[in-house]
């Protein structure tokens, strides 16, 4: 392996004592938990509909062979 | 927590064996249990969001903004075994010609996209703090984008190009190229130059103890997540199966 290696992060540690960020990263972080949410959700209402859409073909397609 | 060792580890035979018993899961499973699993797995992401925003302590570098790292990484993993069921699924029709494969190739080729949208919007939001920049073309960065996109032409064509016998092989085709990709994904980290943290590899020095039951919970819950979804459009797959059979001569979109 190469030294640049060397310059990545290799471990989280945790912070000692009360500590002042130079850039906010609240925001960044909302809006992270804000996007999975709203993926979740958004594809969970995007199966529902797909869902429903092709339970009534289905029902058609019975209702109308057994119709003829 | 099965879900860490198999990414901590990056064995490819074990991975392939979770996705194994995932779709052993799906054969078995009865509205009831679905009704439990949704319930469990609510709880587990009330659990985790308490793990992560009380019990995890903040990061000494990068502060707050490193809690992005229990979502983007358990989402990654289930892009994984979202791909890589996709990517078996697929080789399974095309070896077999078997409908209920296809099906599976195409429920969790949609939803392990929706993971990766999910990493990739994360990311870039989690990069910003800690790079100072929202992209930069890391080879894992690369590979990732890669995966999606060639995943995304997969789902394309699976929604627009209806239900014919070439557009499902060439459509399984595609699936198998992504597949490829996922090894090269998981080892780019260690194999070239980057900037991406090598934190959870066996290279890695790993985090800290406090930092451990939010990200264990993390996998756990993004999993059972991956599973419902992927019971959700598994069942509207075989639904489609079902009105296809009915309706021979037609093809659904």
């Amino acid at each position: 392996m190469d030294n640049n290696d060397n310059s990545r992060s290799t471990s989280f540690q945790a912070v000692t004592g009360p500590r002042q960020q130079d850039v906010p990263g609240g925001p960044l972080l909302i809006a992270a938990y804000a996007v999975l949410w709203a993926v979740v959700f958004g594809y969970v209402f995007y199966l529902s509909r797909l869902q429903r859409k092709v339970e009534n073909e289905l029902e058609d397609v019975r209702r109308s062979q057994k119709s003829t | 927590m099965q879900a860490i060792y198999l990414v901590h580890r990056g064995q490819l035979c074990s991975f392939f064996s979770a996705v194994g018993q995932v779709g052993l899961y799906l054969r078995t499973m009865q509205p009831g249990r679905f009704h439990y699993l949704v319930i469990l797995t609510a709880l587990l992401w009330c659990g985790m969001l308490y793990a992560i925003f009380f019990i995890a302590p903040t990061e000494l570098q990068m502060g707050v903004v490193q809690k992005i790292f229990y979502i983007h990484v358990p989402s990654a993993y289930a892009m994984y075994l979202g791909f890589g069921v996709c990517g078996l699924g697929s080789l399974l029709f095309l070896l077999r010609r078997d409908d209920k494969a296809d099906a599976l190739a195409a429920a969790a080729g949609e939803v392990g996209l929706v993971f990766a949208w999910v990493v990739l919007i994360t990311g870039p939001l989690w990069a910003r703090k800690a790079w100072g920049t929202y992209w930069t073309w890391d080879p894992r960065l690369t590979t990732t984008l890669l995966a999606a996109l060639v995943f995304s032409a997969y789902w394309v064509l699976r929604v627009l190009g209806g239900y014919g016998e070439i557009e499902r092989k060439f459509a399984a085709l595609i699936a198998l190229l992504g597949l490829v990709d996922l090894p090269i994904i998981h080892y780019s980290v260690q194999r070239w130059r980057g900037q991406h943290p090598t934190v959870i590899t066996a290279k890695g020095g790993g985090i800290a103890s406090g930092m451990v039951p939010a990200l264990s919970l993390g996998f756990i819950s993004m999993t059972l997540l991956f599973v419902i979804l992927l019971s959700l459009r598994y069942r509207i797959e075989k639904n489609q199966i079902a009105l296809r059979a009915l309706r021979p001569s037609e093809e659904y979109g």
